[in-house]
């Protein structure tokens, strides 16, 4: 697994989570991103994830006008699967920087 | 504010690589109004396209090519489509010079040149999609534009050094043919919603059958017809170049 491959499992995780927080779109998601630091993802590269997650029934969209008029934004919301698949990411995310944090103690 | 003139390039590249790529109508107008919607955003907040994107812009929609299903049904629409255009203008055009008459070979090789440069048209469009290079995307555009001529003309060739089998049509059937073709362009112009295909085939064959009507030596004939059909296709290129720049202006 390439270095770029973890990058985008943990990604595609903290999407789960950031959507999971409650209907957002794709700029919102990166803003958020940001603000917990995640300054290392380059911003389209939500968009192919986000279409795989959709894909794979993780999310659904919805089109909503905005008050300001202009063109329609899309919304994402997890679904139930996607629910489980963030529950399964916590678990796994959980234990894997557990380890890493005791592993690397060590050292220190 | 709009976009800058780098992000727009950008989507429309983008779309053309993903509908020559053969993916869902739909699904390729949904990413670019997305993308749109966040290119919006990212430039208000002085960011530019390549920081959105990455350096390279194709190894970008390479990526969102490779989440998006290939829609067979669009792609054999399409097929269908140019198809039945392409075939429909050739029956168009034998008609107007004299008739209907095909050999088993031209039979089988106008749909295989069709097809193929269907095949072509994708390969080169998603080429020029992701190239930079200005002086490559004339090349190929060029490339693109005479292919099926050396096709036709070695077809043409083909045909008088091999003999086969042909099939002749007469007076009535042709009639028959050319109402055929005509019902045809009107209702795929009509399925389209664009004049092009009515335009481009009264550009095209109307010449002709003036010409056929007249008393003129067949030398004249020819040198008069040509000459309309590309007074025809300036006139229709600067009516279609005044309206875009009319669109640019307001867009």
């Amino acid at each position: 697994m390439s270095s770029s491959q973890i990058l985008k499992g943990i990604l595609e995780g903290c999407l789960l989570s950031i959507i999971g927080k409650g209907e957002t779109y794709g700029y919102e998601m990166i803003e958020k991103l940001n603000e917990y630091g995640f300054n290392m993802v380059r911003e389209g590269s939500i968009y192919p994830l986000l279409l795989r997650m959709k894909k794979e029934g993780l999310v659904v969209t919805s089109q909503k006008q905005l008050p300001s008029g202009g063109p329609k934004r899309k919304y994402y919301s997890l679904t139930r699967k996607g629910e489980e698949e963030l529950a399964a990411f916590k678990e796994k995310w959980g234990s894997l920087s557990k380890s890493v944090d005791r592993l690397l103690e060590e050292e220190g | 504010m709009g976009l800058s003139v780098q992000s727009q390039e950008f989507l429309a590249n983008l779309r053309l690589y993903l509908i020559s790529s053969g993916k869902n109508e739909d699904e390729i107008e949904s990413i670019i109004s997305e993308l749109n919607d966040h290119l919006l955003q990212a430039e208000k907040a002085g960011k530019d396209v390549s920081d959105i994107i990455g350096k390279s812009p194709k190894d970008y929609m390479k990526q969102l090519s490779k989440e998006m299903p290939i829609d067979r049904k669009d792609v054999l629409k399409y097929s269908l489509m140019v198809m039945i255009g392409a075939i429909a203008f050739i029956v168009l055009g034998n008609v107007v010079r004299g008739g209907i008459e095909a050999s088993v070979l031209e039979l089988i090789s106008y749909p295989l040149i069709i097809l193929f440069y269907i095949g072509l048209i994708s390969v080169t469009f998603r080429r020029i999609a992701t190239s930079g290079n200005k002086m490559l995307v004339w090349t190929l555009l060029g490339i693109v534009g005479a292919v099926p001529t050396v096709l036709i003309l070695a077809l043409l060739f083909l045909n008088g050094a091999v003999e086969t089998p042909t099939v002749t049509f007469h007076s009535t059937w042709n009639i028959i043919a050319a109402a055929v073709a005509v019902l045809l362009i009107i209702g795929l112009s009509l399925w389209t919603r664009t004049w092009v295909m009515i335009i481009i085939a009264a550009i095209v064959f109307v010449p002709d059958l003036i010409m056929n009507v007249t008393e003129l030596e067949e030398s004249t004939k020819i040198i008069t017809s040509s000459m309309l059909i590309m007074l025809g296709m300036a006139i229709y290129l600067f009516f279609m170049w005044k309206k875009d720049k009319k669109q640019n202006v307001i867009g």
